[in-house]
């Protein structure tokens, strides 16, 4: 198995002779909720009433 | 209870704003299936949230009971009468019928969500239009889960509900409540309660 060589070593270390990088291990950024088919509204009700409230 | 809205009701002033109320109150509106909570069992909410036989800071910041319809004023009516005799003292919350509901503005609208800014564009990609979004009953579990009035254990089948599902599922875990409302009262939103985030009380 080669070496690896002083560079590769450098920036595996994370350094490098012209400062210092950052290798990132954090996956890709996921969505935090996603839909399904199409997203609904509102889910199927066989009757909707409406309150309205004030509290101070 | 499916979908919440906050705004402003009770005046004559015509499209109050924040800033200009005037003779409106801040108040909370929730739409719910009959079949799944009583609006009986709203109103014990209700009472159980504020205290009736106190005298109202001011008419923008007022205790007060909008029914929509006959069937409502009655059962608004009898549990007003029902706490006042509990309580063996005036009740002074408001119970009126409801002229008019207006919107509050859209910063106003799922004030807990919106603060999480990677879950409320997430949720931007499914409802593009703002209104519906506020709208939809997905918002309101959201809000009520980044509020701090909802589990994850009950947000995640609630997502399912309405076609939407957890992906990033650390990122959701990484929300911390939110139960302190904000110092800025220019920040408050209007009639913000555990019912106004939605959470699920049916």
């Amino acid at each position: 198995m080669p070496r690896p060589s002083t560079l590769a070593l450098l920036a595996f270390l994370g350094t490098s002779c012209g400062g210092t990088f950052t290798i990132s291990t954090q996956p890709p950024t996921m969505p935090a909720i996603t839909a399904d088919t199409a997203a609904q509204p509102s889910p199927l009700a066989s009757e909707v009433r409406t309150a309205t409230f004030g509290v101070g | 209870m499916i979908r919440t809205r906050v705004g402003y009701a009770g005046g004559d002033a015509k499209d109050p704003t924040y800033r200009q109320i005037a003779d409106h109150t801040e108040v909370f509106q929730v739409d719910y299936d009959p079949d799944r909570v009583s609006f009986a069992k709203l109103l014990e909410v209700f009472w159980s949230s504020h205290n009736p036989c106190r005298a109202a800071w001011s008419t923008q910041y007022q205790a007060i009971l909008f029914y929509h319809d006959e069937d409502q004023r009655r059962v608004a009516e009898a549990s007003r009468n029902q706490i006042q005799a509990e309580r063996g003292d005036e009740v002074r919350t408001a119970v009126r019928s409801l002229d008019r509901f207006y919107w509050a503005e859209d910063y106003h609208q799922k004030y807990y969500l919106r603060r999480k800014a990677k879950l409320f564009a997430a949720l931007q990609v499914h409802f593009p239009d703002e209104r519906e979004l506020v709208n939809s009953t997905a918002a309101a579990r959201l809000n009520a889960y980044c509020g701090g009035d909802l589990s994850y254990a009950r947000l995640r089948p609630a997502l399912a509900e309405v076609g939407l599902r957890a992906v990033g599922e650390e990122q959701l875990l990484g929300i911390e409540a939110v139960a302190a409302p904000p110092a800025d009262p220019d920040a408050a939103p209007p009639g913000q309660t555990a019912a106004a985030t939605g959470a699920e009380n049916g």
